[in-house]
């Protein structure tokens, strides 16, 4: 399995489902189609009302056996840790995989807690992340906003914690800095 | 590391099968890639890989997507990537290939060319012909409708090109013996002037190499034009069609019009509007080397690893050279032994980045001739119409022969016989101590030296000469530089020091403390110009206003470099402006930021990063 770099916010914006949850034990294997099902609990709701409708609760999270074949791997055993999931809807049901941005709401900054409540989805459908994944990498779009950390050796992933990319005129969207509001 | 439980081939001579093509590159580059990526793994274990030709194979490996006949279904574009099985029968073992990506080298489309003058080299995207821009190959220049592209990035100025891959040079596969298709040929008594997939199930696109494929039956596969092949859409493999209507308005190029997200799309017929046909315009891709390398990981029984430098840790990231890391190594080897080869060899330096390595014979005060000095062969109006030699018609004889076997022999580092020091070449330089423009020229300097940039053509390089015999109060090391626009007058900075030098006359040093700046700041990392005698001052992710006359600096005007100048690094050395542009350099690297004014708000900017390359090819056009 192997996984583009997600931008937490084309991450937000390309997923059915954005929820914060906590993950309530080991797995539950259905042995004919090698899925697996994550009890979880749902403390909020972040994206998806439109999908699920305003009171639903999503109860597990589905996810492929194998990691090789994208299976998302629940490593800790806390059960009062809060987790952000990001995942897509099929026949109802939240699927997750190792690709996509899940991980425990505390290691975010409070700009991006605040972000994925409420920042990013004013970029979505606007405008777009775009990795940089080797250099030379221009603009090819004024809609586009440059994702450098992956070129940036030692980055500590500073655009992905700090900035959005978010419309600034018509037809021209730019990075603003997450702390600024 | 991590396996399987320990699960594994039982037999050390694999077998694989490549079952399908993606559109995205050449079907031996395709080829090619997968070999290289299982001879990652031969390279340190004791296994064999040998190509077959069916399911029988041991690995089998498809493109595919969205839902592709496992239950475990692709994402359309980005997201997962590729997915593979641990060994065992059936579709155990098995890679699979997201072809909602687009799979590259990982630096962009590669298009190797054919004929012309510049010996199979990949074509230079984008390139300058006649003044414009173009990204992807093009008919301009010519009346026969063989596309072309330059190999370098000007036309203009080299006069360097190939064909590009055309069905109307050859056709690969089929039984038409590679010739190049005749157009237009009758088909079910139909008569086509282009390639086409009718007739066949699988999308790939095809013609006839005579005029009438019903009574003759030779074909043979339209070569794939990466440059201009679509991802995803409604119509993903074929190519863009320029020009196109949309909304009764004509593209020539990709566009972003119509969508809401930005990204960019063409027609891959000539009229969107009747035909609704499209898809997304390729981007830098993901490399099927490196994806593959580590799917084949899966395949041979490795499990992901938390050691994020390693091959097999889930996330995508481009990196050159060999790909294990020592996690890696330990994994394979836990599995199948060490085998008989000697230990692992070290990191392989590939050969795509050319790093000039010229004799240390120091002449410094000799300006070097420098580098591309091309002289204007090409005439003023450079149209692409080759000799005779290179007619994109070739003989019998002439059979074109694509594929990675033969590299490209671009940028090859014609200024090593210059006789220079690595450490006189710029090109050899990482970062630089400051880099300004002043009277009309970059200045790189380093070290007490500089060079300066000359944006001509024919040779745009002048130095090294020495710092101080030009500015003989300056210190051999400088933090920056910056030429006051009205007044000419240069400022160089150094630690906590500043000279100003108007004509041959300097003022300095003086402290930093006069300029207003306290001791917290321990350098200044470049100056941007500003309208009416100002200028921003930056230092370590600050940034001032500075009065060019007063030479102070607005205390109260202190920002963080973020607030004004989003996505580049915060802490950027070497600022400054050149041609109404500012860059931020960062290691090798510049981050190029545009000006735009704002809507509604007179005098107020909104910068936007519009380019990222390196210091010395992209801006220094090192070769």
């Amino acid at each position: 399995c192997s996984c583009a770099p997600p931008h937490p916010q084309t991450a937000f914006c390309n997923s059915d489902l954005v929820i914060r949850a906590k993950f309530m034990g080991s797995p539950e294997i259905n042995e004919t189609t090698l899925y697996q099902r994550y009890k979880i609990k749902m403390t909020k709701m972040l994206k998806g009302f439109k999908a699920v409708g305003n009171a639903a609760d999503i109860r597990y999270a589905y996810t492929p056996v194998m990691e090789s074949l994208c299976g998302y791997a629940h490593k800790s055993q806390n059960r009062s840790e809060e987790f952000l999931i990001t995942g897509r809807l099929r026949n109802g049901n939240l699927h997750i995989s190792a690709c996509s941005f899940l991980v425990p709401w505390r290691t975010l900054s409070p700009a991006q807690q605040r972000a994925f409540s409420k920042t990013y989805s004013a970029g979505c459908g606007v405008c777009t992340v775009f990795p940089c994944l080797s250099i030379p990498c221009k603009l090819e779009s004024d809609t586009h906003c440059l994702w450098t950390d992956q070129v940036l050796v030692g980055s500590e992933d500073y655009q992905s914690r700090h900035f959005a990319c978010l419309p600034r005129n018509p037809g021209l969207c730019t990075w603003r800095s997450l702390g600024a509001r | 590391f991590q396996t399987f439980k320990g699960l594994k081939w039982d037999h050390h001579n694999i077998t694989y099968w490549i079952q399908n093509y993606s559109e995205d590159l050449p079907r031996d580059m395709i080829d090619d890639a997968f070999a290289r990526a299982f001879a990652v793994w031969g390279e340190v274990a004791p296994l064999t890989f040998t190509r077959v030709y069916g399911p029988e194979a041991d690995i089998v490996i498809q493109f595919g997507v969205a839902e592709h006949g496992d239950g475990y279904p692709f994402d359309g574009k980005d997201g997962l990537l590729a997915h593979a099985f641990p060994p065992g029968a059936g579709v155990q073992g098995d890679a699979h290939f997201d072809d909602d990506e687009l799979w590259s080298l990982g630096k962009g489309v590669v298009i190797p060319t054919y004929y012309g003058n510049s010996n199979g080299a990949p074509c230079h995207f984008p390139f300058t012909f006649e003044g414009r821009s173009y990204s992807a190959c093009t008919t301009d220049g010519r009346n026969d409708g063989t596309p072309w592209c330059s190999t370098t990035a000007d036309y203009d100025k080299d006069g360097k090109f190939g064909f590009c891959p055309s069905e109307r040079l050859y056709t690969e596969h089929g039984n038409g013996e590679g010739k190049p298709c005749v157009f237009p040929f009758i088909f079910e008594g139909r008569s086509y002037s282009a390639c086409t997939t009718k007739g066949r199930s699988d999308g790939y696109r095809w013609c006839a190499t005579t005029a009438n494929y019903d009574q003759d039956k030779l074909y043979g596969f339209c070569p794939t034009r990466v440059d201009a092949t679509v991802v995803g859409g409604n119509s993903a493999g074929e190519l863009c069609v320029f020009p196109f209507v949309f909304l009764g308005k004509q593209y020539s190029s990709c566009t972003s019009d119509g969508r809401r997200d930005g990204r960019l799309w063409c027609a891959t017929t000539s009229n969107f509007d009747t035909d609704k046909k499209w898809g997304f315009c390729p981007d830098q891709g993901y490399s099927l080397f490196l994806v593959a390398a580590h799917e084949f990981g899966h395949a041979l029984g490795l499990d992901h690893s938390s050691v994020p430098e390693a091959l097999m840790y889930p996330l995508y990231s481009y990196l050159e050279g060999f790909p294990l890391n020592k996690d890696d190594i330990d994994g394979i080897q836990y599995l199948y032994g060490r085998g008989s080869k000697p230990d692992p060899r070290p990191p392989a330096t590939t050969t795509t980045e050319p790093q000039p390595t010229a004799p240390p014979t120091m002449c410094p005060t000799i300006p070097p001739t420098a580098y591309p000095t091309v002289g204007p062969t090409v005439g003023p109006t450079g149209a692409p119409s080759p000799g005779p030699t290179s007619s994109p018609s070739p003989g019998p004889t002439g059979a074109p022969s694509p594929g990675p076997t033969a590299p490209p022999t671009a940028g090859s580092s014609e200024a090593s016989t210059e006789s220079l020091s690595p450490a006189d070449n710029p090109c050899n330089v990482d970062v630089f101590d400051a880099i300004a423009e002043i009277q009309g020229a970059l200045h790189f300097f380093k070290d007490g030296w500089y060079w300066k940039f000359l944006n001509h053509r024919g040779s745009p390089l002048q130095g090294p000469f020495l710092t101080a015999r030009t500015w003989p109060a300056l210190p051999a090391t400088l933090d920056s530089a910056f030429e006051d626009p009205q007044t000419k007058r240069v400022f160089f900075f150094s630690g906590r020091q500043m000279w100003v030098y108007t004509g041959k006359t300097v003022l300095g040093p003086r402290s930093l403390d006069k300029l207003g700046l306290g001791p917290e700041v321990t350098h200044v990392s470049g100056l941007l110009p500003r309208r009416l005698g100002k200028a921003l001052l930056f230092s370590k992710g600050r940034v001032w206003r500075f009065d060019l006359k007063s030479q102070k600096v607005d205390p109260q005007s202190v920002i963080r470099v973020d607030k004004e100048f989003s996505g580049v690094p915060w802490n950027s050395h070497d600022i400054f402006q050149y041609q109404d542009k500012a860059y931020f350099c960062h290691g090798k690297f510049f981050w190029r930021v545009s000006f735009q004014n704002e809507v509604n708000k007179v005098d107020h900017e909104v910068n936007q990063v519009d380019d990222v390359g390196y210091v010395t090819y992209d801006l220094l056009q090192c070769p």
